[in-house]
């Protein structure tokens, strides 16, 4: 893993400094629910089961940052490198193509964690939404779900034809899984069959951990394996397809 | 021992052949030149020679590697400069050397490289923000960081000033005095004859000629060319009958007239004798130019 640290430190500050990512991961869920919270407060609702509309929407909202980062910047970020020839750059170097995927890894994990941690934080301390039953298990879930949107942003990275197909895709890719988060939409005001077809979006998965953490139960088994079958299948997709160059 | 062994090296697009049977064997501790007019496949040869692109058909050998089975081996002790250079966006000069300086064993220093390559002033500015010139210096040193045997750089003076190509130039000469091997590729002539101690002509994707400079010169173009701007027209076949000339052409409104051993006071003379004046006058001795012409019946222009 010679260069590991090196490169680690180079990919922060790199998209560190990115003004429109570093937006999209660390400020665009919080700045959301700010606005969505100052419009409809978060006084009890019968339609919430008496929860406020921010107690109700938070979960889900730790999640954004979370597909955000799988669906776009993990994909747009590579296929920039790729299409304008930083990858080849590496790849006359020393450096092991697995010390470079761990590199972005860490980095775009680290993201999506301060993203999803942020807009908790906002909901918590500038809400006043309670905590969490169990923040450490929500934690472990973000952290979970984290991986498999990963494991899907390398896939994807790698099908993908070019950067705008990555941003145009991307965007329509984010919303629909967005939508299966219950960020926005409340799952459980949903008809049987919309949720039935939630049911095969990875993230309302990744949302159904985040909720049973939220609230104290068990994380549901039959989420925790579609999980983890997602993150074994597209990390083998993705390490069979990922490539160095630009398609020639 | 050899740095770089192509044996029938062919790389097509489709129907391009962009490298076209390429025998060609690089000796070491010298610096190499494939000089030959865009698109003649430089590139596309030195990207089968880096291990960036697999052969059609053919086997290169570098260091004693096979570049794509062995390129981990190769590319620590191999130093490339790319055509086209980029490298992780919006790092400045010195986070960049030092990133890369990462990947290897061993470094030489980063300060002093930067100063060899007047790139001090420059080390806390982004790469993206430099001009052409100094991004170029950015990626030579790139190149250089972990002390290469070997380099390969492609075009690497284009975008730089005269007086920073000078001071590569010295950079380069200085690594060849250390034993290094360096192969450039160039469609500047003067920096082919000035720099290389060997250089091959490329064009099409096939090698058609190969020595030091003067051998070619002697072998391809041996001869003086005499250029007139006259008062009067003359007739170029009465100029051919001159002693020595072997050629009378007209360019423009000049007139073009190449030969060998003292022919241009000859043909002074008999344009004197003629009353014929001339307004202006220029002798050149062969050079890589007219090998590229004779070789290929084309000019090949710098920066086309
Ligand atoms: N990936 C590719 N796909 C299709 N054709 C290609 C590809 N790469 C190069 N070519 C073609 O191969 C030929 C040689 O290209 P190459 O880049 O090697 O030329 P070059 O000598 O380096 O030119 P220049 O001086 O402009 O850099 C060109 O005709 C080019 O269009
Ligand atoms: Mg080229």
């Amino acid at each position: 893993m010679r260069g590991y640290p090196a490169l680690v430190s180079a990919f922060f500050k790199s998209q560190v400094r990115e003004p429109v990512s570093f937006f999209f991961v660390i400020i665009f869920s919080p700045a959301v629910l700010t606005i969505l919270a100052l419009i409809f407060g978060n006084d009890p609702a019968p339609q919430f089961g008496m929860r406020g509309f921010v107690d109700q929407m938070l979960p889900g909202f730790t999640v954004i940052s979370v597909v955000i980062v799988g669906v776009m910047l993990v994909p747009q970020n590579q296929l920039l490198l790729r299409a304008s020839g930083a990858l080849t750059r590496l790849r006359i170097t020393p450096l092991k193509p697995r010390t470079y995927v761990a590199a972005d890894l860490t980095v775009q994990f680290c993201f999506g964690m301060v993203g999803a941690v942020t807009a908790l934080l906002v909901g918590i301390l500038g809400f006043g939404v309670d905590w969490p039953k169990q923040p450490l298990g929500v934690l472990v879930a973000v952290a979970f779900g984290l991986l498999t949107m990963l494991a899907i942003g390398y896939t994807l990275a790698a099908l993908y034809p070019n950067p705008a197909a990555a941003t145009g895709i991307g965007n329509g890719l984010m919303v629909i899984l967005m939508m299966t988060s219950g960020a926005f939409i409340p799952t459980a005001v949903l008809s049987d069959g919309v949720q039935a077809a939630f049911k095969f979006s990875p993230v309302y998965h990744i949302a159904a951990l985040v909720d049973a953490s939220w609230n104290g139960s068990a994380w549901p088994w039959g989420s925790v394996v579609v999980l983890a079958g997602v993150v074994v299948v597209f990390t083998a997709l993705g390490t069979l397809l990922f490539k160095w160059d630009r398609a020639r | 021992m050899n740095a770089v062994i192509c044996r029938e090296v062919h790389r097509h697009f489709g129907d391009v052949r962009a490298v076209d049977g390429v025998d060609l064997t690089i000796a070491g501790h010298q610096i190499f030149g494939l000089l030959g007019p865009n698109g003649s496949g430089k590139t596309t040869l030195l990207n089968q020679l880096q291990g960036l692109d697999t052969p059609t058909s053919g086997t290169v050998e570098v260091l004693g590697l096979d570049p794509i089975r062995q390129r981990e081996q190769l590319a620590l002790r191999m130093g490339s400069q790319l055509q086209e250079s980029t490298t992780i966006p919006r790092l400045t000069v010195a986070e960049a050397v030092k990133t890369f300086a990462a990947f290897y064993p061993q470094t030489r220093e980063v300060d002093p490289l930067l100063a060899e390559l007047g790139l001090t002033p420059k080390a806390g500015t982004r790469i993206e923000r430099l001009s052409g010139g100094q991004r170029q210096r950015v990626f030579i040193a790139l190149a250089l960081i972990h002390d290469p045997e070997l380099l390969f750089l492609d075009e690497l003076t284009s975008a730089v000033d005269p007086q920073a190509r000078l001071a590569i130039w010295d950079v380069l000469r200085d690594l060849r005095g250390q034993g290094r091997t360096i192969v450039i590729t160039t469609h500047s002539m003067a920096e082919a004859e000035a720099l290389c101690d060997r250089i091959a002509i490329i064009d099409h994707g096939r090698i058609i000629a190969e020595g030091t400079c003067a051998e070619l010169i002697a072998r391809h173009a041996s001869g003086t060319t005499l250029r007139l701007q006259t008062g009067a027209p003359v007739d170029p076949e009465s100029l051919k009958t001159v002693d020595g000339v072997t050629a009378v052409t007209r360019d423009g409104s000049d007139l073009v007239i190449v030969g060998q051993g003292q022919f241009s006071p000859k043909v002074m003379a008999k344009l004197a004798a003629e009353s014929i004046e001339v307004t202006s006058m220029n002798i050149q001795e062969a050079s890589l130019e007219d090998v590229f012409l004779n070789l290929t019946g084309r000019a090949m222009r710098e920066g086309e």
